[in-house]
């Protein structure tokens, strides 16, 4: 009863202040750089970042997880018509989605695609609520020592599930760790690692560094592609809804669909991506016809899209309950909370509801939105697949200029961020994944604090590490995972 | 190729992390007790500069573990990226000394320029294309979201 009470609460704040409009804005830009292949939500988050200075902090948030969320709907759009992935989530949607259209069922596919979507994103958030309480609560007996043990842990999940070999992961999140470093120290106050660069005393700027390895990488990379357009599948997209029978093959898929991505959202470095192809192996495994998968069965494209929409609602319960970003989305809002001063965590709840309350209200509106805007205008984002790249990339490069140099006026950012845009760009081609960088980076200071006072506290002893249940817990599953990386032939041979 | 490109790359990270290490120790890196300033950036530096140690000797060793292989290596074109890269720097350069207007429609038409097309385009195209882009992105952010852009010496 008390949570109806506090989501009344939030809804009633989710419409004040223009953030119903906020709201849509978001669910637009996040449908938007779902369509267009490249630019994920990462990048148009961190592009968008400086525009929502000037925003009170909820309606903030609202737009850029509407941007999150809103970014899964339109990566299924592109899979399904084009066969090119808008999104990465939306990769295994272009297995049967892609020969569903080809069958003359784009509009059944695109259909089930947003009604999928809906009903997961929509039970997501049913599960965000009632866990996010009893979560704060556990998370409320947590010391310097277990933040410091559960954050080593998310961590080193996020580098271990990264693609590539786990070696370039850990030296992605050591490098991250490094560059938060960079300013002065909050402990003792000396400037360390700034060469002698004053811009430098307050560290680097969260918003340069990934508009540098995200947008201005982004542009490097497709500077070498070929110029050439994608070619949109030509034919009539009619028949929305579903028939009978497309719905009771789907109805199974969208509810494992849905518990699964969930539960994978809630997981460090697991998020949509990997919820949406566990969700693909799990329906082809229970199902009857398992010949009938990659050649147009409309399970495998339910389960996934419903995964992985769920599983962008389990995100935000580390985020808002422990104060861990479990994804560079995620690490980016943990920046934007704490750029417009909240402090994610436990006390987030308490202190500020109406911040946590608003943002779930607004995304059970924005997903009402997603569904109209997902149905009757695909024609507008078929067209949108069109725009050349000679236009959108100066384009990306414009906003990341404005946006960088509007946030203190300093040519400097921009010369940072273009700095950190071929840094992005030499990693990003040798194999790096960007992901651990930037949640190491955003955790950074927090991490640092947490060591340098466990270790105070237990006059420097390791042991302290081991001193609670949940210590041992995360220090262990940090251990577990680092050996399994370094020593793949101790996994199962079923793995 | 990629093994003997990853050697190379692991020693820059090596490079990296000693660079790291001895800026630390400069700070003042205290003890496990009372761990000073420069502790947390010499710890992760030395630990980037291990990992990064171990990672070329698997690869000598032909142990690359996951996602690793030959066939997932296209190389580098840089000739493009390069050049925008190059010109982003001399626009940040410039960008105060010559204010908003006249250096980013100079950007653009470089910009323009070097992005990929198969179709051919027309000459004015870049030139047309930037004053549209540059103009238009004055009056959103500049005149109506009242973002401050620097002027130069023009005085616009």
């Amino acid at each position: 009863m008390e949570v109806l009470g506090s989501l009344l609460e939030g809804l009633r704040a989710g419409v004040l202040n223009n953030n119903l409009f906020y709201c849509f804005i978001g669910v637009f830009i996040g449908t938007l750089v779902g369509v267009l292949p490249g630019l994920g939500p990462t990048g148009a988050i961190s592009i968008l970042l400086p525009i929502t200075f000037a925003m009170p902090p909820l309606s903030a948030i609202i737009m850029l997880s509407g941007i999150y969320y809103g970014s899964m709907y339109g990566g299924s759009i592109t899979s399904i018509l084009v066969n090119i992935p808008g999104e990465a989530a939306s990769v295994v949607t272009c297995i049967d989605g892609y020969q569903m259209a080809l069958k003359g069922r784009a509009g059944a596919a695109l259909g089930i695609a947003a009604f999928g979507s809906f009903i997961s994103g929509t039970l997501g958030l049913v599960g965000l609520m009632f866990l996010a309480a009893p979560l704060v609560s556990f998370a409320l007996r947590f010391g310097p020592p277990e933040y410091f043990c559960v954050m080593a842990a998310g961590l080193i999940m996020v580098t271990y599930i990264s693609p590539g070999p786990i070696s370039k992961s850990l030296i992605m999140a050591l490098f991250g760790l490094v560059l938060s470093s960079i300013g002065i120290d909050s402990m003792t106050g000396k400037s360390r690692l700034t060469f002698d660069f004053l811009e430098l005393s307050d560290g680097l700027g969260l918003i340069p560094l990934v508009m540098g390895l995200f947008g201005v990488s982004e542009v490097l990379l497709n500077l070498e592609e070929s110029g050439k357009e994608a070619e949109v599948f030509k034919t009539r997209v009619k028949d929305l809804f579903p028939n009978r029978e497309e719905w009771s093959l789907s109805k199974w898929p969208i509810l494992r669909g849905s518990v699964l991505g969930f539960l994978l959202g809630v997981l460090p470095g697991a998020g949509p991506i990997i919820s949406s192809f566990f969700a693909y192996v799990v329906e082809k495994k229970l199902s009857k016809h398992p010949e009938r998968f990659g050649q147009g069965a409309i399970e495998g494209v339910a389960g996934p899209e419903a995964a992985n929409n769920a599983a962008t609602a389990g995100a935000f319960i580390p985020l808002f309950t422990l104060g861990i970003p479990v994804n560079a989305v995620t690490a980016l809002l943990f920046g934007a909370l704490l750029i417009h001063g909240m402090q994610p965590g436990p006390l987030l709840l308490q202190r500020n509801p109406e911040l946590f309350w608003g943002t779930v209200a607004s995304m059970y509106i924005g997903n009402i939105m997603l569904l109209v805007l997902n149905l009757p205008v695909i024609p507008l984002w078929v067209k949108i697949l069109k725009i050349p790249q000679r236009i959108l990339l100066p384009l990306i490069l414009l906003f990341c200029i404005i946006g960088s140099y509007s946030l203190n006026n300093s040519a400097f950012n921009v010369l940072l961020m273009s700095i950190f845009g071929m840094i992005g760009y030499l990693l990003r081609k040798d194999g790096y994944d960007m992901a651990p960088l930037v949640l190491a980076f955003v955790l950074g200071p927090i991490f640092e604090v947490n060591f340098r006072q466990s270790m105070l506290l237990s006059n420097g002893s390791f042991g302290v590490f081991f001193s609670s249940y949940i210590c041992v817990i995360a220090t262990l599953i940090s251990f577990f995972l680092l050996i399994l990386a370094f020593f793949p032939q101790l996994r199962f041979k079923g793995q | 190729m990629k093994a003997y490109h990853d050697q190379i790359t692991g020693w820059i990270w090596i490079g990296i992390s000693i660079f790291i290490c001895i800026l630390s120790w400069t700070v003042e890196i205290g003890t496990l007790s009372s761990p000073g300033a420069g502790f947390f950036p010499f710890l992760a530096s030395a630990l980037l500069g291990g990992i990064s140690l171990g990672y070329i000797i698997a690869t000598a060793l032909g142990k690359a573990s996951r996602g690793n292989s030959d066939a997932s290596y296209r190389g580098f074109h840089l000739k493009r990226p390069l050049f925008v890269f190059t010109a982003l720097i001399l626009y940040t350069l410039f960008l105060n000394k010559i204010g908003y207007l006249i250096s980013t429609f100079i950007l653009f038409c470089l910009l323009f320029n070097a992005t990929p097309s198969v179709k051919k385009r027309k000459w004015w195209f870049p030139v047309l294309g930037s004053f549209v882009t540059v103009l238009a992105s004055y009056i959103v952010f500049y005149k109506i979201l009242l973002v401050l852009l620097p002027r130069g010496i023009f005085g616009f």
